[in-house]
Parts: structure tokens; sequence; C-alpha cells
């Protein structure tokens, strides 16, 4: 019985807290050199963890992980975190004031980037993200199938994704 | 994600296989087989690990933005616009090379009483839903990227068409004008085929770059393999069926590129330059060692003020280097900081001339 109350804590974890992390790892906030180092790290971790375990949640697990490596990180002294959490269980929400500059800022930028994709994929990846509207009622509105929806914000995604590192990479990084 | 779904995954770059099994967790949580698969997935690699990371954190990115892209309407309308603008020349099946290149296959396939009638069902059924021609146009400066039924993508540069027709046993698209890179989904049992004028491609599944021009079609191969005929794709289909009668196919592969003339004289680059070939997909033009004349062309299919360049000693000069192809300012600069000459601009077009 002690799992289930495991697995109640890391639903209950990512219910609260994982957009926090998302956004403490997007954009200007940690360096995609970082998020690589991240990953690594991640990964071995995962590879620890139970395959049963892991299978019942595993994008909440994923997410607690990197949560957990962030905070290590953290103690250790590593710079990258601009808004160091007290606690892993308490990251910070969008209150501060300075998250919100920095929130605002990457919108527009990512905005730009979106506005930069052909129709459908922006379209598309409004709709869903921004909107929220799922797959299905995005393809009704669009008049195609859900499956090119798919691929429209699959494919959008990595654009905008390869897009938004080829930004930070030209501004963050440029040498003589 | 059903698992079809999950072994195409396999052949995408890591960054759209991530995004597609964001979208499989975003939509509530999947199927124990699916949460499987994902996890089989996550422990392949870090790099899976961190693509994923990055699009859930640049999906939260979007849905955080206190200001949407556009209003629901203006997305729509502008998604639908550019979706079908279907030229309605209804099915315009050109009946000849189809019904001889079904006798081919069924001559190839006719091995037992079984085959046939599998085949003869299969066309029966297909032929019930009728055959799925779309064309596509782009306009000037406009470029578009289609999804196809079985997940194929066209993308279409500025001033280009293409009718794409799919059937139960084959995929076809003809290129008319224009240049379009094609990502093929496998699908051994569909071979899909372009007609680009003086030649004809045929592929399983891959991505290349066909760019038709007046004087000749170039074809540039980034991903597999592809057989090419010089011709009509009814000769493709006959040169890899039966190579001792048509002619073995030409085999293009992965970084080779083929130039086919007009008149039918074939040249082979076995090492093009692929960033260059598909640049055009980010709107970046990228030139190595090219006329400056040739340049300013490529700059006009993507910008209604044309650049004439009228000084005879600067067209041959070379350009190296990777522009947006909606800026030509900066070039224009550089050009007007060489001595003995000026820039002239009326609201149509950008004369370079000599200063006297």
């Amino acid at each position: 019985m002690k799992h289930t109350g495991r697995h109640q804590r890391v639903e209950q974890w990512f219910e609260e807290y994982h957009e926090a992390l998302l956004r403490r790892l997007s954009g200007a906030r940690i360096a995609d050199a970082e998020v690589k180092d991240l990953a690594q790290e991640v990964f071995l971790r995962v590879l620890r963890v139970s395959d049963p375990d892991l299978v019942r949640h595993p994008r909440a697990y994923l997410l607690k992980v990197a949560a957990h490596v962030l905070e290590e990180w953290r103690l250790r002294g590593r710079r990258f975190v601009s808004t160091p959490p007290d606690k892993l269980e308490t990251l910070p929400g969008t209150a501060d004031p300075q998250t919100e500059i920095d929130g605002r800022a990457r919108a527009r930028r990512v905005n730009r980037a979106l506005a930069e994709l052909p129709p459908m994929y922006r379209a598309a990846i409004a709709l869903r993200a921004q909107y929220g509207f799922s797959v299905a009622e995005v393809a009704v509105r669009l008049g195609v199938r859900e499956r090119q929806v798919r691929r429209y914000i699959e494919k959008g995604y990595a654009k905008l994704r390869q897009r938004l590192a080829d930004e930070s990479g030209a501004s963050g990084s440029r040498k003589g | 994600m059903d698992k079809r779904k999950q072994a195409e995954l396999r052949s995408l770059p890591v960054s759209e296989q991530a995004a597609a099994w964001f979208l499989a967790f975003d939509d509530g949580e999947p199927a124990g087989e699916t949460r499987r698969a994902f996890v089989t997935w996550l422990k392949e690699a870090p790099t899976h690990i961190e693509e994923f990371l990055q699009i859930s954190a640049l999906h939260q990115e979007l849905v955080d933005a206190p200001e949407k892209l556009a209003a629901i309407e203006t997305l729509v309308a502008e998604a639908r616009t550019n979706l079908v603008d279907i030229a309605e020349q209804t099915n315009r099946t050109a009946p000849a090379p189809l019904v001889s290149r079904r006798k081919g296959l069924l001559g190839v396939v006719a091995g037992t009483a079984a085959t046939l009638a599998a085949v003869v069902v299969f066309v029966a059924l297909h032929n019930a839903a009728g055959p799925e021609e779309q064309t596509y146009r782009t306009d000037f400066g406009e470029q578009r990227s289609i999804v196809l039924d079985d997940d194929s993508m066209v993308m279409l540069n500025t001033e280009s068409s293409v009718t794409i027709t799919y059937t139960g046993t084959d995929r076809r698209a003809v290129l008319h004008t224009g240049e379009a890179l094609f990502e093929i989904a496998r699908d051994s049992d569909r071979p899909f085929t372009v007609d680009a004028g003086p030649l004809a491609i045929r592929v399983v599944g891959t991505k290349f770059n066909v760019y038709r021009q007046p004087e000749q079609t170039v074809l540039t191969v980034v991903e597999g393999e592809v057989s090419v005929a010089t011709g009509d794709t009814a000769q493709v289909e006959a040169s890899v069926e039966s190579p001792e009668s048509s002619g073995t196919p030409l085999q293009v592969t992965a970084g080779q590129q083929l130039a086919v003339a007009a008149t039918g004289a074939v040249a082979r680059e076995p090492e093009a330059n692929l960033e260059r070939a598909t640049a055009w997909t980010e709107r970046r033009l990228v030139f190595d060692s090219e006329p400056l004349a040739d340049v300013f062309d490529e700059f006009n299919r993507y910008n209604r003020r044309r650049v004439v360049l009228d000084v005879p000693q600067l067209a041959q000069r070379r350009i190296t280097g990777v522009f947006d192809a909606r800026d030509v300012d900066t070039l224009l600069g550089f050009v007007e900081g060489q001595p003995g000459v000026k820039v002239e601009r009326n609201d149509d077009e950008i004369w370079v001339v000599a200063s006297e």
C-alpha cells in the first residue's frame, strides 16, 4: 500500500508544480546547454527507476525527477536557477514581479516565432495551446483530419524549438 | 498513440517525436500500452528527455502568453484560405497512363488467382471511393505546407503548383511549376511518384526537394534513396518494375543532386549542398560563390519589388552568404558601398546602376 501513497504524492506534486517547473525550464531562464546537462542527469536517474513505477505516471515522474535535479544543483550552487525555490515542494508561482516581466518578454518572443510559421501550423498550435481546444476540436475548426492537426503541431513545435534555439544561440553566445 | 504511429515516429527528427509524445499526454493520461512505449522511448537516449522537456516548456510558454497570437476567427480564416484553393479542374485523371500502369501492376502480381482476386477487390474498393485529387498553388512570395492523408508533407515554395492524387494503389504528384520539398511517409505497397517535367521520380518513403525551372529540373535527395527516369512517371514505374525491358532507373541517394535539362541531358552532383537546397523552407537563401546576377534573381522570387542589376561588371561578382529571403536591403547595402555604383528605388523596382 505504500506504493499507492507514493503515487498519490507524485500525482499531487504534478498537479501543483509541473507548470512552475516548465516555466523555469523555458526560454531565457535556463540555457539550452544546461537543459542538455539536466536531461543527461534525469536520464541516468530514470534508468534506475523500476518500470512499473515509471509506467504508472511517466510524465509526472519525469518532471518530478527533473525538479529534484534542479533543486540539488541549486543547493550545490550552480548559477542558472534565477529564482531559487526554498524547497522543491514550494516552487514559486507567478506572483514574483521579475517572473512576470520575464514571462511577458518570453511570451512576445514565442508569439513572434509562432507568427512566422505557415498559417496552418500557427492556427493549429494557437488554438490548441492558447485557446485550449482539443485536437479534435481544432480539426473541426480547421476542416482537416485529427492526424493532420497532430502533424502540424508536431512539426510546428519542432520548428519553433529550432527557431528559438537559433535565436538564443545567436544573441547569447556570439563569439568574435 | 497506436502501434503504426509509434513505428512511423521513429523515422522523424527527435523534436517531432517529442512533440508527438507530448500530444499523447496532453489530452489526458493515455492507455497503459502507450505509457509503456513512452517509457521505452524515454530510456533510449538523454536527447529524448531533453526534447520532451523542451517541448513541454515551449508549450507552457505558449499557454502562459498573456496575449494570444490572434483571434480565433483570424487564425481559422488564414489557415483555411491557405488550405484549399483546390483548382476545380475536376478529375483530370489522365486515363491513358493510369490504365497502362494498372496493367503493368497486374501483370507483376498475377502469380496466383488468389492474389489477382485480392488486387481486383482492392482496385474496386478504391474506385468506389474515387481518387482524391487536389491541386495546391502558391502565390508570389507565398509558401505553404500541406499534410497529406498518409502524414506525408509537401512544402510548396513561392509561385509553385502541385497536383496530388492518392488512390488505393499509388500516390502521385505532378509538380507543374516551381519548387517543392517532399517528405514522404513510408508505404512500400503504395509508391509515391512525382512528375516534374523532364524527370520523374519514384520513392517508397523519403525526403527530397524538386525545383522545376523552365530550362531544367533539379532533384536533391535529403534522406533515403529515390528512383529517377527521364520522361514521365509511367517510364519510371516501368523501369523500376521491369528494368530488363525499360532500362535501369537512375538511383539518387541522400546528399546527391540530379539536374535534368529540358533536353533530357542529365548532370549528377554527388555532394550537393543540402542546406542550400532546403534553405527556402526557412525563407533563407544560401549562396556559395554565386554570381550577383543569380543572387538577385533568387531574391526576386520572393519579393514583389524586383531588383534589376544594370552594372555588367558587378553581375559576375561572386557572393557567399546566408540571407533572409525578404531582406534584400542587406545585400543592397553591400552593393551600394561599391565604388561607382548607386541604387535607385521606385515603387515596383530597385535599380542597381553605374553612378557615372
